[in-house]
């Protein structure tokens, strides 16, 4: 869930096109371009290197976001699993149905999903309350790196690291509390895809409808 | 005789002392269940019960604001607010946390319904295979974080049971942050409190709300962006004592006022003013007294009935002193059979509202008690205190004596008419009779305020979820776990009606904890059947890491754990997650309930429930309604065998069918009169209106009575004349102004008794027309 959590939070908003064809000066600068996002539709894969299991775990699936606060993250294969992120709110869907989430049981899983909302509004101040933040720069490419000043959200997320080349986020590598990795590879996305709060419904709903 | 003035005059103010000291008003809902018999008696200490559980005491605030920061902060400062009211917050994220994490260490002993059959099968090698295979997809799902937690030492993900079953009890979707219940949907706070008083207990609960309603204030100022609802059964409660006070004093009042200018306008001496209502303030005192010294408390609604009752009593004074006022000189003997008559009307109204606490509802018999006690009180004080302090008429009470005895006069002189009156009162009768309906809800019986009642439903949607009135009580004569054994059964009886979708679903305390029999059945076939190598085999065939998962099987320590007892709980968890469930019986049984979302097919469901010991499936609204049915079907058996008590009374007085006919007569035909009259206006009768006919009738007798005695006595008509037009109009004062009330209770009461007693003076003429002249030349025994 955190895992997944962070890697929302940035994979959410890709600089602007017209802004990244260089490397961004500092974190300010690239949350700022994140901002500027409003709608998008991302492809990505996901590998999860869990200490329980010889080998990762493999998911497929699409993200979806609308600005200011919807989030769906759908999972197609190989088990149809999606979330929703409406506001502060967490909805999940499995096999057994869609349900809303209490996300204390995740502890400080409240201040991931308040950090989507610091991101997407280029609140960079609140994410460096959260967050050690630094910005190393190669060429076009760039890789930012967040790690938890909290020692609670530190138990449970040692370090994440995104990615990116001029407006996009390439990959996100979380590395859990437990010493699980999780990485996360993403497609080209697409920021002209708009949906309406029924179309959002829909998507979170229903896996096989795409 | 001054002696028994004296000593009565004491005894009315060693009463009024000990009533002021001790009234206890109370608006209790109870005060309309009715009691029943047998199983009907079960099934209303059940719903007196939960009148007096945790349920009708709990209260919920939801505190709504334009973003989640805002309404938390102001969610936060009304819990703050509240924790200085003698009400207990419930603090359910602190008790939840510890009931996961108990029920997470006892994940064996809460792994089945039914262990014997389903974990056998779990445990077996396919079973393992399918659980190891839904780890791993749990491992990838959005949850997964939550999951590779515990599956080290929970592979099977056996307490995700537990945790379902407890999330199943939160239908409101609420969610948790930083210390504040959230609704799903909106950025709305939601605070749950239980208040320390009883939700009925008037004085407590007006005291608690003006502080909370001063504390909202507050908070509004503090956070002026913050919108703050409530719903709680006492908010209704003070809102109806609120109103059935402003009721009572309208009423008073405006009857007082009424009644004392008629009596002004009649006597023209203020001393009557002041004494003919004496009697009253008796009545009144003595009939609070008796109640307070039977019931340990009184009713508004018995105040609010019971003030009209008494104010019927003016009466007697006024016949009484129009009699010796206007027949005083060389009359003294003629008074003997005003005494009768007042006696007679006294017996019969007191054998009238005797016959209500027969009725099996605690209200009535309330009522009963307070006016028959308050009726001979004011009949008793009337005969002692007045004939004493009686003065001359004046010219103005003669005039209006001389004016009613003519009006009577010539209304008598024309049976022809009179006997068209009577047929056009049968043929009202006949029809009005035919398209009678009747109203049985008791909820009708009261009025909510609209506003209230949507912010009450609205608040109660978003923090509550859907709630119905169906519900399972069990009852056990055993401790706490003899119920929670009973439970466990009846929760496997639950599941297979969910399954054949008898019902939606269920919700009870087997959600939270069961009993330990059923925990040891658990851990036992656990025991027998898991195996430590088959589990490890089914994780490496999944390309899980043996090596990584604690000993979970016979070897771990979790299995070893005694069961999770009641006791065990600490208080808040308690109080939060298992109290509510636990309702106590007037007879010491302890009832725990069970709670049901959306029934489907009662029928099957109560055939199914029927099965299980102790169990009894009570719908609150349809129980309600259809006690309410049967307990009007009593009261009109009540009114039968009260009219024949009246009439063998009667027969014995007057020992000739005419006599009876004439005083008997004018009650029952008005009585019947204004059922009928009701019916053709289109007004579904309730059981107050039958309670009204009770007292039409009661009170209709009186006004036969006294017609009847004054014309077998040869006396004068004016006085009598005089003194059942001023009783008529007295008494629609003070009954009828009850048809003004926004209480459809004693709305009904008023408007039957309104047209009733108008009837029945209008009748007792009539009768005593048609059959006056042939009874006059009868010989009556003294």
């Amino acid at each position: 869930m955190i895992n997944f959590a962070l890697r929302l939070l940035l994979m959410i908003g890709t600089p602007d096109a017209g802004a990244a064809a260089t490397c961004p000066a500092n974190v300010p600068a690239l949350l700022k371009g994140f901002a500027a996002v409003t709608n998008i539709s991302v492809d990505f894969v996901e590998e999860k290197h869990v200490a329980l299991l010889k080998r990762p775990l493999v998911n497929k699936g699409t993200v979806v976001f609308a600005a200011p606060d919807q989030l769906v993250r759908r999972v197609d294969a190989p088990v149809p699993t999606a979330v929703w992120i409406k506001g502060g709110s967490l909805w999940m869907r499995d096999a057994h149905g869609s349900k809303l989430v209490d996300v204390a049981q995740w502890g400080p899983a409240n201040v991931l999903i308040n950090s989507f909302l610091y991101v997407l509004q280029g609140d960079t101040a609140s994410l460096q309350q959260h967050y050690e933040m630094s910005l190393a720069c190669a060429g076009t490419t760039w890789h930012l790196t967040l790690i938890p000043r909290q020692p609670d959200l530190r138990k449970v997320l040692q370090r994440l690291e995104i990615n990116g080349a001029g407006p996009d986020v390439t990959q996100l590598s979380l590395l859990d509390g437990n010493g699980d990795l999780s990485v996360t590879r993403f497609g080209k996305p697409n920021k002209a895809v708009r949906h309406s709060p029924a179309q959002l419904q829909q998507f979170f709903a229903s896996p096989a409808s795409r | 005789m001054r002696a028994w003035v004296l000593l009565s005059a004491a005894v009315v103010v060693a009463m009024g002392a000990y009533t002021s000291r001790s009234l206890k008003l109370t608006t209790e809902l109870e005060y309309f269940l009715p009691e029943g018999t047998g199983e009907s008696r079960l099934d209303s200490d059940v719903l007196r019960s939960l009148s007096q559980s945790s349920l009708s005491r709990r209260m919920a605030f939801l505190v709504c604001a334009p973003t989640d920061a805002q309404a938390i902060a102001a969610t936060q400062a009304l819990q703050r607010a509240l924790g200085a009211l003698p009400v207990d917050v419930a603090s359910n994220t602190v008790a939840g946390q510890w009931l996961v994490k108990a029920l997470f260490d006892h994940r064996y002993h809460f792994a089945s319904d039914t262990p014997e059959s389903e974990l056998p099968e779990l445990f077996a090698p396919a079973g393992l295979m399918a659980a190891v295979v839904g780890l791993k997809d749990a491992l990838a799902s959005p949850a997964g974080a939550l999951v590779r937690g515990v599956a080290p030492r929970d592979p099977l993900l056996l307490s995700q049971r537990s945790v379902q079953r407890l999330s199943a009890l939160n239908k409101a979707k609420l969610r948790m942050q930083d210390g504040a219940l959230l609704a799903p949907e909106a950025p709305c706070g939601v605070v749950f409190a239980l208040s320390q008083a009883a939700a009925f207990d008037g004085k407590a609960q007006t005291h608690l709300w003006t502080r909370i309603d001063q504390a909202l204030a507050r908070l509004r100022l503090a956070h002026p962006s913050a919108t703050i609802r409530s719903s709680a059964l006492s908010r209704h409660a003070v809102a109806a004592e609120k109103s059935m006070r402003r009721d009572v004093t309208r009423v008073s009042v405006v009857s007082t006022v009424a009644i004392l200018l008629l009596l002004w306008l009649t006597f023209t001496r203020a001393r009557y003013l002041a004494l003919l209502p004496l009697p009253l303030v008796a009545g009144f005192v003595a009939g609070t007294f008796a109640c307070l010294a039977a019931f340990g408390r009184v009713h508004a609604m018995t105040f609010a009935f019971g003030s009209s009752l008494i104010g019927v009593c003016i009466d007697y004074p006024i016949h009484l002193v129009n009699h010796l006022v206007l027949t005083r000189v060389g009359e003294k003997t003629s008074i003997r059979h005003v005494l009768v008559a007042l006696l007679l009307g006294c017996v019969t109204t007191a054998l009238g509202l005797g016959g209500l606490g027969w009725g099996g509802l605690p209200g009535l018999r309330e009522i009963a008690v307070f006016g028959a006690v308050g009726v001979t009180a004011a009949f008793i004080t009337t005969i002692l205190w007045l004939p004493g302090v009686v003065g001359a008429s004046t010219p103005r009470h003669q005039r209006a004596a001389a004016f009613s005895g003519a009006l009577l006069t010539r209304a008598l002189a024309h049976p022809k008419a009179n006997v068209a009156v009577l047929l056009v009162t049968g043929l009202a009768c006949v029809i009005g009779l035919r398209g009678l309906q009747w109203q049985d809800d008791p909820q009708k019986l009261t009025v909510l305020d609209p506003a209230l009642e949507r912010e009450d439903a609205h608040v109660r949607s978003v923090a509550l979820g859907q709630e119905g009135s169906d519900f399972i009580v069990l009852l056990s004569r055993e401790d706490e776990q003899g119920s929670l054994q009973a439970n466990d059964a009846l929760a496997v009886t639950l599941l297979e009606a969910t399954a054949a979708g008898e019902v939606q679903a269920f919700a009870s305390l087997h959600n939270v904890i069961w009993s330990e029999s059923l925990q040891m059945r658990n851990v036992a076939v656990a025991h027998k059947h898991l195996n430590e190598k088959a589990i490890a085999e089914a994780l490496a065939a999944q390309d899980f890491e043996a090596g990584a998962f604690l000993p979970f099987g016979s070897d771990g320590h979790d299995l070893a754990q005694p069961p999770l007892r009641l006791a065990d709980l600490p208080r808040h968890v308690y109080d939060t997650f298992v109290a509510p469930w636990f309702v106590h019986l007037p007879d010491g049984r302890l009832g725990l309930l069970t709670r049901l979302t959306n029934v489907k097919d009662a029928g099957a469901l109560a055939r199914r429930i029927a099965k299980v010991p102790g169990a009894r499936y009570v719908n609150v609204a349809q129980f309600r309604s259809q006690a309410y049915a049967g307990f009007r079907g009593r009261m009109v058996s009540l009114l039968a065998v009260g009219l024949v008590l009246v009439v063998v009374l009667l027969l014995v007085v007057y020992r000739d069918w005419r006599l009876v006919l004439c005083a008997f007569g004018p009650a029952v035909a008005s009585a019947l009169f204004a059922t009928a009259l009701l019916g053709l206006l289109g007004r579904p009768l309730n059981l107050m209106h039958v309670m009204g006919l009770l007292l039409v009738l009661s009170m209709g007798v009186d006004y036969g009575i006294f017609v009847v005695e004054s014309m077998k006595s040869g006396a004068p008509l004016a006085p009598p004349a005089l003194s059942v037009g001023m009783a008529c109009v007295s008494t629609v004062l003070s009954f009828g102004l009850l048809a003004l009330s926004s209480s459809p209770a004693l709305q009904a009461v008023g408007e039957t008794i309104g047209i009733g007693i108008v009837a029945a003076m209008v009748l007792s003429v009539a009768l005593a027309s048609v059959f006056l002249p042939h009874l006059a030349r009868v010989k009556v025994p003294s």
